[in-house]
């Protein structure tokens, strides 16, 4: 039986107060709880998704198809909206603008879109910042539970690959496995490179891990596992969104010091995650 | 008796006067002594620790005992930050020139909405004019302090003999 956690409408309030105030008063006039995102495109319709898809916004929070009487965005709210998501530090974001997203209390994360200034091959900053997405976070207590006896066989946690579609819960579920094992007494190192299993915010998890979750934010999955693994002794290590090279080789490191592996990534079907990865992870064993 | 009287309460009236011009001379000095070690250490804590503006002004309000910086931060949000700087300037009685003012306000308008190299350019900028401005208000506190105090005196002791 899964519920709701009783904090998710504190931490739903919380993303309002990083909208811009107009756009603040119609989504109150909304029911949140349906709400997967908000999005903001200069010049164009407030969009508000839902699982059956996009709507425009009117500014008495009605959702509608018809873009005529929707309420547009303009560029002092997105700039207003940058204000209040970076809390008027935008030095303080640099890198995760960098990164394309801002984390706020509370663990629901803003997408950054614009103009990004590239060298070298890669982006050093965005400028000209004309889309934003606000994604709710959400905690379902409970949502692993009918797989746990799955991950937890006499007392050995099982290496465990979760594959799905994005927006199904990937990160939900990896949270709820990490607060099920902290809770049965196992040492859990959670690595958290986008801030999104943990979101910790000043370095405190708004979200339910139990008493056994020792958080790594911002390093990068490969570096934070490593790190992990020298400092904190753990029983196993969860991350989010595996993929490169050098994932997989703070993954085999992680194998040969017996210390166990709960991770995801991106694919529709069990066959169709990307490829090479899967045969990485089968060599290595992490892949079952 | 009641001449007298009258004559030290006239002198004593504008002595005040005086002294109270010299103090203000002295105080805008100290106010832009203190804002500038602020700045330094709202640089660092931009530059090192990457606090919020928020945090930081905070910080700097207690550190540093400037009611400017602590107003600041309570009011981040509640409108521009050039508004918030200005209401806070008015709020705090620091016997700024016209000038100052201006030149914390131009540097409000940027605080928070650049990147970390270009806001410590822009505090390093401030500090650089408010500098300038704290040598020419010591020179004015050289200058004038004294001529105030005892000018006051004087107006003081001329009118008492001129309604005497």
């Amino acid at each position: 039986m899964f519920t709701l956690a009783q904090e998710n409408k504190d931490t739903v309030l919380t993303l309002l107060t990083a909208l811009p105030e107009r756009i603040r008063t119609c989504i109150r006039e909304m029911d949140t709880d349906k709400l997967l995102e908000i999005r903001m495109r200069c010049g164009l319709s407030l969009c508000a998704v839902l699982k059956s898809g996009g709507y425009a916004v009117t500014p008495s929070g009605n959702l509608s198809r018809d873009i005529k009487n929707s309420i547009i965005v303009t560029d002092r709210d997105i700039k207003r909206a940058l204000e209040l998501i970076t809390d008027f530090s935008l030095y303080a974001h640099e890198n995760d603008l960098k990164n394309g997203f801002i984390t706020l209390p509370g663990g629901h994360r803003v997408g950054v879109c614009g103009e990004a200034a590239v060298s070298g091959g890669k982006i050093t900053h965005l400028k000209n910042i004309q889309s934003l997405n606000y994604r709710f976070a959400r905690e379902i207590i409970g949502c692993s539970d009918s797989i746990m006896d799955k991950i937890l066989i006499n007392g050995d946690i099982k290496n465990t690959l979760i594959v799905s579609p994005p927006m199904c819960g990937k990160t939900t579920l990896l949270r709820d496995i990490a607060r099920n094992l902290s809770l049965m007494g196992k040492r859990v190192s959670i690595v958290d490179e986008r801030g999104e299993i943990a979101a910790s915010h000043g370095g405190i998890s708004p979200f339910n891990l139990g008493y056994g979750c020792d958080i790594l934010s911002g390093a990068s999955k490969a570096d934070g596992m490593l790190f992990m693994l020298r400092s904190m002794s753990p029983d196993v290590i969860i991350t989010d969104e595996i993929g490169t090279a050098d994932d997989m080789a703070a993954i085999r490191e992680i194998k040969k010091r017996g210390v166990s592996i709960i991770t995801s990534i991106h694919g529709r079907d069990i066959k169709i995650p990307d490829f090479d990865t899967i045969i990485k992870l089968e060599r290595i064993g992490v892949y079952a | 008796m009641l001449k007298l009287s009258g004559a030290v309460l006239i002198i004593s009236a504008f002595g005040l006067w005086g002294f109270s011009k010299s103090e203000k001379l002295k105080s805008r000095n100290d106010s832009l002594l203190h804002i500038i070690s602020a700045l330094a250490l709202l640089e660092n804590e931009i530059s090192y620790a990457q606090k919020s503006i928020r945090d930081a002004l905070s910080l700097i309000g207690t550190l540093s005992n400037i009611p400017l910086f602590t107003a600041v931060s309570e009011n981040i949000g509640t409108s521009d930050m050039q508004e918030v700087f200005s209401s806070a300037l008015s709020e705090c009685n620091m016997n700024f020139s016209k000038s100052d003012s201006q030149t914390l306000l131009e540097f409000s308008q940027n605080l928070g909405n650049l990147d970390r190299v270009s806001q410590i350019k822009s505090i390093l900028y401030t500090k650089e004019l408010l500098k300038m401005a704290q040598c020419e208000a010591y020179e004015e506190y050289k200058k004038y302090s004294r001529l105030y105090r005892s000018s006051g005196i004087l107006l003081g002791v001329l009118f008492s003999l001129i309604l005497l």
